[in-house]
Parts: C-alpha cells; structure tokens; sequence
C-alpha cells in the first residue's frame, strides 16, 4: 500500500514538477508548482512528518504561491509569453542535469548495501529523541528547547523580509500634501519677493 | 518495502529538474524563481527522508528554517522583480543586463 502511493505521488509530483519549466505561460506553471507541492506533502506524509507536510501545504501553497499569482497577475505577461522561453544552448545546458543523475546512479550502485536496506540507521549515532510518540510534539520539544536561539534568529529573519519587502515596493510619497523641509529652509528672500524698479 | 534510495532517487530528479529549469529558462524571471522553489523542495524532501530513515527529528526542524529561509527568499525576490519591472519595464532575463554579466 506504501509503495503504491509513494509511486503515485512521487510520479504526479515530477511530472508536474516538469511541466513547470515546460509551460510557456507563467501562470499554468504556477498551478503546476502548487501540484508539485501537494504531491511532495502527501509523500512527507509518508515519512511521517505530518506538521511539515501541513505546513508545507499551508505556507507554501497558501501563502508563497499565492504571492507568486499576484505577482504574475501584476506583471504585464502577454509580452514574455509569445516567444518561447528557452534559450538556443538548450541541449548543452540540459547534460548538465544529466550528469547529476548519473553521479547519483553511481554513487547508489557503489554503495548499494547502505542505501537498500535498512542499516544506515545503525551507521549514526542517533535517537536523542523518541521519533514514534508524537511528531508535532517532538518537534515543538526540540524546537523551543534545544534550537530556541535558531528559532529567534528565524523570527529576526522574517522581520527583515517584511521590512525590505516593504521598502522595495515603496514608491515613495506620491499624491500626499506633505511639506517639503529642504526648500523650506533653504529659502531665500527672493524667492518670495520680487522687487520691480520703477523705470 | 520502501527504502532510502526510492525517496533519495525521487529527490534527485527533483533538484535535477529544478536545475535545468534555472539552465534552460532565458526569458521569465518569475519561472527562475519557481525553479529555486523547486530546488529547496528536493533539498527539503532529503532532509526529511535521512531524518525519518535515521529515527532523528533534527532534520525535520533543519526543513522548518529552510521553508523560512525560502518563504523570506520568494517575498524578497518577487519585491525585487516588480522593483525591476517598474524600472525596466521587462521581466526578461537578457534585457537585464545593467551589471554587464
């Protein structure tokens, strides 16, 4: 039953995870990503990550890709869409995956005892927490206890994302009457007075 | 039975599929940017594979910085890529071209 759903997952979640780059329309391949993402949350299901699957589906989906969809709705895309979107080194710049999973087909077939079966749990020294009694529990023990300062420093992260966010998008003042101290200061009495001579 | 390489495979084609989108892709920024996000799901999909398959929940909470890390990336990105394109007026990678690259 496993394997059934993880080969069902695993292949909607890269063939949608191809359509992405094969889409010539940006936003066909942002609905594409948010299936990738879906798939990917019901195989970490299957690890038995439940909180980082819903967070997955939550954050991700909810949130990031919807930024992405606003983002695509601004942007004028009619322009970029008419041509096609590869570049002409295409069959070059493609060996350079290629080569990836060849290196990790014979990395797997050099190690073929570590990575089918299930000894490399016995390779680490591991278990500092009981993995089986509650995943989110775990996680908020582990999170708010050994790994607080990270969790701080995350927050500190997010904080600076709003903030540059904020100030990238800023387009400054713009139809607001708001004095301008500059010229105010630097005024001078014959800006405001014009003395006409007589003649 | 459902070993490591299955999930370790599945993640590498992934990231192999993020990759050559971010190698093949020379007009849309935003699609560079899907790529990126596609990379730090097959990174993120190993994290939690080797946390589950070593019985360690440290891995786990390594993926929970990483989706911060790459929500605060996507927001920052994006920000900078209407930036761009009200400067620009053009969301194509060969038209950006002020750093002479």
């Amino acid at each position: 039953m496993q394997q059934i759903l993880f080969y069902f997952f695993a292949s909607i979640s890269l063939i949608f995870a191809s359509s992405v780059i094969a889409f010539v329309n940006p936003m066909r391949s942002i609905l594409a990503l948010m299936v990738t993402f879906f798939s990917t949350a019901a195989l970490w299901l299957l690890l038995k990550a439940e909180f980082l699957a819903v967070v997955l589906v939550l954050v991700y989906v909810g949130a990031v890709m919807v930024l992405f969809l606003f983002v695509i709705m601004m942007l004028d895309i009619d322009k970029t869409s008419k041509e096609s979107r590869f570049s002409k080194k295409i069959f070059i710049l493609l060996l350079i995956p290629i080569f990836f999973d060849f290196l990790l087909i014979y990395i797997f077939s050099n190690y073929y005892d570590l990575f089918f079966s299930d000894k490399i749990s016995q390779l680490f020294y591991s278990n500092n927490f009981d993995i089986s009694i509650n995943n989110v529990k775990g996680l908020g023990y582990l999170l708010y206890d050994k790994y607080l300062f990270s969790f701080e420093i995350a927050g500190i992260l997010l904080l600076v994302g709003i903030v540059s966010s904020v100030i990238l998008s800023f387009r400054g003042k713009r139809n607001r009457k708001n004095q301008n101290q500059t010229e105010q200061i630097n005024v001078v009495s014959s800006d405001r007075i014009k003395l006409v001579n007589g003649n | 039975m459902l070993v490591l390489s299955n999930y370790l495979i599945f993640s590498t084609f992934l990231f192999s599929i993020g990759l050559t989108g971010v190698f093949i892709n020379r007009k849309n920024i935003i699609i560079l940017l899907m790529c990126i996000e596609l990379i730090l799901l097959a990174v993120n999909t190993n994290f939690i594979v080797f946390s589950h398959f070593i019985n360690d929940l440290t891995g786990q909470i390594f993926v929970f910085f990483v989706l911060t890390v790459a929500a605060v990336e996507a927001a920052i990105g994006l920000a900078i890529l209407i930036a761009l394109f009200r400067q620009k007026n053009t969301i194509k990678i060969e038209d950006i071209n002020t750093l002479k690259g």
